[in-house]
């Protein structure tokens, strides 16, 4: 378990100063600092797993190669990113930081929360510790093959024998846990079960950050609230399956294009490391693709008033970040991957289905049963009352992407609702198995969206 | 109004909240002792179900049996079938990597249905993942019966 820490460090370690070379920033309050700090942890997963998977196709991923190459790439990223000249002061986000007793007060609201989940979290590890049913149809069976068979067979996870286990999934998650289990020398659940709550944990830092360098500290601290506060987010945190650490990636990319439009000096670059997260989310689950094309049409052809071709110089900036991992998982599905089961099932007579009305109808009460099973009818109202209460900023005081990144959570919702209506398989048994853990994905970016649009407390009414 | 210079609102939003992220894991955890405490266990067992969505086969069939509060902690997925497609995808996952070993899929298959045919070979499987499970090893995915696999 102590090498599964030191692995964890190391991947948190390579995310900051990927972070520090990618987007270099000057700010050093708490905010920015939690916001960079969530940034790392899930940039460095994203890498970590691209080296292991390097690794894998050496036949070196025994643990001595595997911590050298890491160790040096992150010896390596370190020199870099301290040679590098000081960031502009003007990139840096001021954040409207408070560290009056009052906020202390709710950040220990947070903590008290967190104790309490963490108790659940616990209880719900010892009754499933290998997690849900994806857990060990999915993710960890292919990290099992991927260490066990780390010398010369690791690709059997992607043979036909076990197609049932969708062998086209992305990597980013299965990739992590053997590695982790590398470092840990034997497959534990413990550090299966560890990374899937640290993902958790990193979307409510992930909140905080973003929420705090763009609306109020404290507005920041509610956002924490209202992400432990969510039932089925909490439950499927120790269920060891991608969605939470997708939505984790949604809500990055999200959340550094909302935080582009508040530095001009650092929005190129904050663009580009967007566009990496939303990249990153494709390399954790195939809806992340979907977000990934989502964010640019949105950003092309909503919300921002600037001129059509300052959002496609923007959308390019955007697609820089994005373009290399998306090679690596187009490198990965015409290398390794096999046929993807809904594509595989498509038939154009399907497309006939969008005019039954009753599809549409099972559908749409799908969807707002998985809302409210998703956060529970007191958590909906309270939101709703909060919105009501503070309203929500509009004009220029507004930030003018988050048009555009509702837009593309419309259209990543979209894509959701026409799978399902032109899919093969028993619509019921469909939304059934999948609706809620589909919400839960874009719930934070939901949740994000909500809280920096919001006018801070005390504001005039 | 205002509380320590930040206006009361903000403690009332927040104390609401907060509560919601501390009731959800209290409740949780309160079913569960009381399903397993076998305490009011169809009714604890049902606020779990209902509550957690676990999927429909197995709220429809727990209506009416005690058995509920276990059935939810159980790993085998009952939606997917009897004990025949339990076993059939159980022994998928426990022997995935020698199924590859195998020449053909066919061989693999009867491999599948051969290992999982007495209790003991499915109990050496269990005891191997190191999972506490129950499972319902009569023909249909009614949960009439129980065992627990020692």
């Amino acid at each position: 378990m102590t090498f599964a820490l030191i692995a964890l460090l190391i991947s948190w370690e390579i995310g900051w100063f990927a972070l520090a070379i990618l987007w270099p920033r000057t700010g050093k309050q708490a905010s920015d600092v939690i916001l960079r700090g969530a940034l790392a942890g899930g940039l460095g997963f994203a890498i970590s797993s691209v080296l292991y998977l390097a690794c894998l196709v050496a036949g070196v991923a025994q643990r001595p190669w595997v911590v050298g190459i890491e160790v040096a790439v992150l010896l390596a990223l370190a020199t870099l990113a301290r040679r590098l000249p000081p960031p502009d002061e003007a990139a840096a986000v001021e954040s409207p930081d408070s560290d009056s007793r009052f906020d202390w007060l709710l950040r220990g609201g947070v903590l008290v929360a967190l104790i309490v989940n963490a108790n659940a979290w616990w209880v719900r590890f010892k009754d499933e510790p290998l997690g849900f049913w994806d857990a060990f149809a999915i993710w960890n069976l292919k990290a099992r093959f991927f260490f066990v068979d780390s010398g010369e067979h690791w690709q059997r996870a992607f043979s036909n024998s076990v197609s049932w286990s969708h062998t086209d999934y992305p990597l980013l998650l299965p990739l992590n846990v053997a590695r982790l289990w590398t470092y840990a020398g034997e497959p534990t659940q413990e550090v299966s079960v560890a990374l899937s709550v640290i993902f958790a944990l990193l979307v409510a830092a992930l909140l905080y950050g973003v929420v705090s360098c763009l609306a109020d500290a404290a507005l920041g601290t509610l956002a924490v609230y209202a992400v432990l506060a969510t039932p089925a987010l909490m439950a499927q945190s120790t269920w060891q399956v991608a969605d939470i650490p997708l939505a984790f990636f949604l809500a990055a990319a999200a959340g550094l294009v909302l935080v582009a439009d508040k530095i001009p000096a650092g929005e190129r670059a904050a663009l580009g490391v967007s566009g990496l997260f939303a990249g990153a989310a494709a390399w954790t689950k195939n809806e992340g693709l979907l977000f990934a094309l989502a964010i640019p049409i949105a950003m092309i052809f909503v919300g921002s008033r600037s001129e059509f071709s300052a959002r496609i110089k923007r959308t390019g900036q955007f697609a820089t970040g994005l373009a290399v991992p998306v090679a690596i998982l187009f490198l990965m599905k015409v290398t390794l991957a096999g046929e993807n089961d809904l594509a595989g099932d498509f038939a154009f007579d399907s497309l006939t289905r969008v005019f039954e009305i009753g599809r549409h109808v099972e559908i749409l009460v799908s969807f707002a049963r998985a809302l409210v099973t998703l956060c529970g009818l007191p958590l909906l109202v309270g939101l709703a009352t909060l919105a009501v209460w503070l309203r929500l900023r509009r004009g220029d005081e507004a930030n003018r992407n988050i048009a555009a990144i509702t837009a593309a959570l419309l259209l990543q919702l979209g894509g959701y609702y026409f799978i399902y209506l032109i899919t093969e398989r028993d619509l019921a048994w469909h939304l059934g198995t999948s609706n809620l853990r589909l919400f839960v994905q874009l719930w934070p970016t939901a949740l994000l969206l909500l809280f920096v649009g919001l006018r801070p407390f005390g504001a005039a009414r | 109004m205002s509380v320590l210079g930040r206006p009361l609102s903000l403690l009332v939003f927040a104390m609401l909240l907060l509560l919601l992220a501390i009731a959800h894991p209290i409740t949780f955890l309160q079913a569960r002792h009381a399903a397993l405490d076998g305490q009011s266990f169809v009714s604890a067992a049902a606020l779990y179900v209902e509550r957690y969505e676990k999927p429909r086969a197995i709220r429809d069939a727990a209506r009416g049996h005690e058995s509920i509060g276990y059935v939810c902690e159980a790993p085998i997925d009952v939606r997917t079938g009897g004990p025949l497609q339990a076993r059939y995808y159980l022994s998928q996952f426990a022997l995935a990597p020698l199924l590859l070993e195998l020449e053909s899929e066919e061989a693999a298959h009867e491999l599948v249905l051969a290992n999982f045919q007495t209790q003991r070979e499915l109990t050496i499987y269990l005891e191997a993942t190191s999972r506490r499970v129950i499972v319902t090893v009569n023909d249909s995915v009614a949960l009439t019966k129980k065992h627990e696999v020692q």
